[in-house]
């Protein structure tokens, strides 16, 4: 089903609507929390918060492309989820091993936590990604938003593995300069 | 840096910029899924060949063979009736595979890995290498057309990148997973080239038929979405500034590319070569850095990207003659005021 068709199905108020967005993303949305949890139940957990988040949010949200609107939620919520799990244990993720590569390039610099605004910093890191060529923008989301292991980043770029790893880590230190020239660090 | 404030300022990245890469991610899993596809179909089509081996080979090698002394026998041929024929074993194709190659056009049992047009095609890193061929041309019928196509250059081997053949087009071939006509791999004594549609021959038809017969958009649904560029023909430092200002976008909204394809489909094509009748701005004062950059300023470069997985990549418009038009000097008819509003709107070009 075309997502306007599942949306004037969340405006309508018909519990179809879930039933056809779990259809159509179910699978897509479980990827997305599982690179982040790594636990099946958690997963789980994830996605039909999800679709309750949807379900409330929508409307007023209108959103122009659903499926990314769903990954936005899923990814908060999983990210929530194992911050809470965090907590008691750390779990091993590909998520956890990705935000670790980025703290590491981003670690330091002069600026304190509390002088820095997440809004301002997200806009700052959307700039910088709109410089990358093509291939680098897509490995740096893949790897830093979607949580994807460099095997399967290699796979949909069409490159290989050792390839990706250097890109990802040139565009690391590329988005430190970008962010010390921009004040945040 | 902490980590929680790194993530925290990745959920908020802009929504244009991950559905792009979402989309280069599930066009990988789609061929990925199909290449683990293919290569299970080869190994299936392998043991089916055994089997059948299997199955055949000894009762073609026991015909006829003599009963033994009682206790010692072969256990097959001894117990059948004399005369009796052994029946043959299915019919298979010893030569390669199972796999059909005749495959109905529209049969949705088909299974065709989907070869992406991306890894088919030349990096424009290598655009020396594409400007120093020249420029080939064909013919090839498509309805009740005739397609002029264009040799693309490609590293591929395309020889397995063949899908269907066009039976009214001998010779020709969809690209593997394809069924539109924007490319098509010709085999020809062996020979494979891959080619781009242009245009049909003729003075004028409707570009409906276009979006229909050679990229299948039946409907604007077909339309994921739209990217929008700046022309890219001015490169003196301030076109190139003017290009940056004005930014790359996509178009998701429905209602937007709804109005697209209609004001697309309402299109008459008057061929290529018609620079004629294109006027995208002066190009003395675009080129010259002094001029009002006009060709930049009100011009847009634009690429549909279907649901099929494709990208129609050749059409421009420019609100100097409120007209779309095509690298080759393919012309279009002039918009109405309402329709040039609209486009003007949807594109982001400002011309007040």
């Amino acid at each position: 089903m075309h997502d306007d068709k599942i949306v004037s199905l969340y405006f309508a108020r018909d519990e179809a609507a879930i039933r056809e967005t779990e259809k159509k993303y179910g699978r897509y949305l479980s990827k997305i929390a599982y690179n982040i949890l790594y636990d099946r139940e958690d997963c789980r957990e994830s996605v039909n918060d999800t679709y309750l988040s949807a379900w409330e949010s929508i409307p007023p949200q209108k959103p122009d492309m659903l499926s990314t609107y769903l990954a936005k939620i899923t990814r908060r919520i999983s990210i929530d989820i194992l911050r809470k799990k965090s907590r008691s244990k750390r779990l091993p993720s590909e998520y956890t091993v990705s935000l670790s590569e980025l703290e590491e390039a981003l670690s330091g610099g002069n600026a304190t936590e509390a002088e820095i605004d997440t809004r301002l910093l997200a806009d700052a890191i959307n700039g910088y990604l709109r410089t990358l060529p093509e291939a680098a923008r897509n490995a740096f989301i893949g790897r830093y938003y979607f949580a994807d292991p460099i095997k399967e980043i290699a796979v949909y770029s069409h490159s290989s593995e050792a390839k990706i790893k250097s890109l990802l880590h040139r565009t690391r230190n590329k988005l430190r300069l970008y962010l010390e020239k921009e004040g945040f660090m | 840096m902490k980590r929680e404030m790194i993530s925290d300022a990745l959920d908020l990245l802009d929504d244009d910029l991950i559905a792009h890469t979402d989309r280069i991610r599930k066009k990988g899993k789609k061929q990925q899924i199909s290449k683990t596809l293919a290569e299970f179909c080869s190994a299936a089509a392998c043991l089916c060949l055994i089997l059948a081996a299997a199955t055949v080979l000894p009762a073609l090698l026991l015909r006829n063979v003599p009963t033994l002394p009682d206790g010692i026998g072969m256990g097959y041929a001894d117990r059948l009736p004399d005369n009796t024929t052994v029946p043959s074993g299915p019919e298979t194709d010893l030569s390669g595979t199972n796999i059909p190659t005749d495959i109905p056009q529209d049969n949705p049992e088909t299974i065709e890995p989907f070869i992406s047009m991306e890894s088919l095609l030349v990096s424009d890193s290598g655009s020396d290498y594409i400007s120093t061929q020249a420029l080939r041309l064909t013919f090839v019928p498509v309805g009740d057309y005739t397609g002029i196509y264009t040799n693309v250059p490609t590293d591929a081997d395309l020889s397995v990148c063949l899908g269907a053949f066009i039976p009214e087009a001998e010779e020709w071939y969809y690209v593997s997973g394809h069924r539109d006509m924007q490319y098509l791999i010709q085999n020809a004594d062996g020979a494979y080239t891959l080619w781009k549609f242009q245009c049909f021959t003729g003075d004028s038809y409707p570009y409906s038929d276009v979006l229909k017969l050679v990229y299948r958009l039946e409907s604007p649904d077909a339309i994921m979405s739209i990217q929008v560029s700046p022309p890219t023909m001015v490169n003196t430092e301030a076109g190139k500034k003017l290009q940056e200002q004005i930014g790359n976008s996509t178009i998701t909204d429905h209602a937007e590319i709804e109005a697209v394809y209609q004001v697309l489909s309402s299109l008459t094509c008057y061929g290529s070569d018609r620079w004629d009748i294109i006027n995208y701005g002066s190009a003395d004062a675009a080129t010259d850095g002094t001029g009002p950059l006009d060709a930049v300023r009100f011009g847009r470069y634009l690429s549909l990207v279907t649901e099929y997985g494709n990208e129609i990549d050749g059409l421009k418009y420019t609100a100097v003659s409120d007209m779309f038009y095509e690298f080759s000097g393919i012309a279009y008819n002039t918009l109405t005021e309402e329709q040039a509003q609209k486009m003007c709107e949807i594109f982001g070009i400002e011309t007040e």
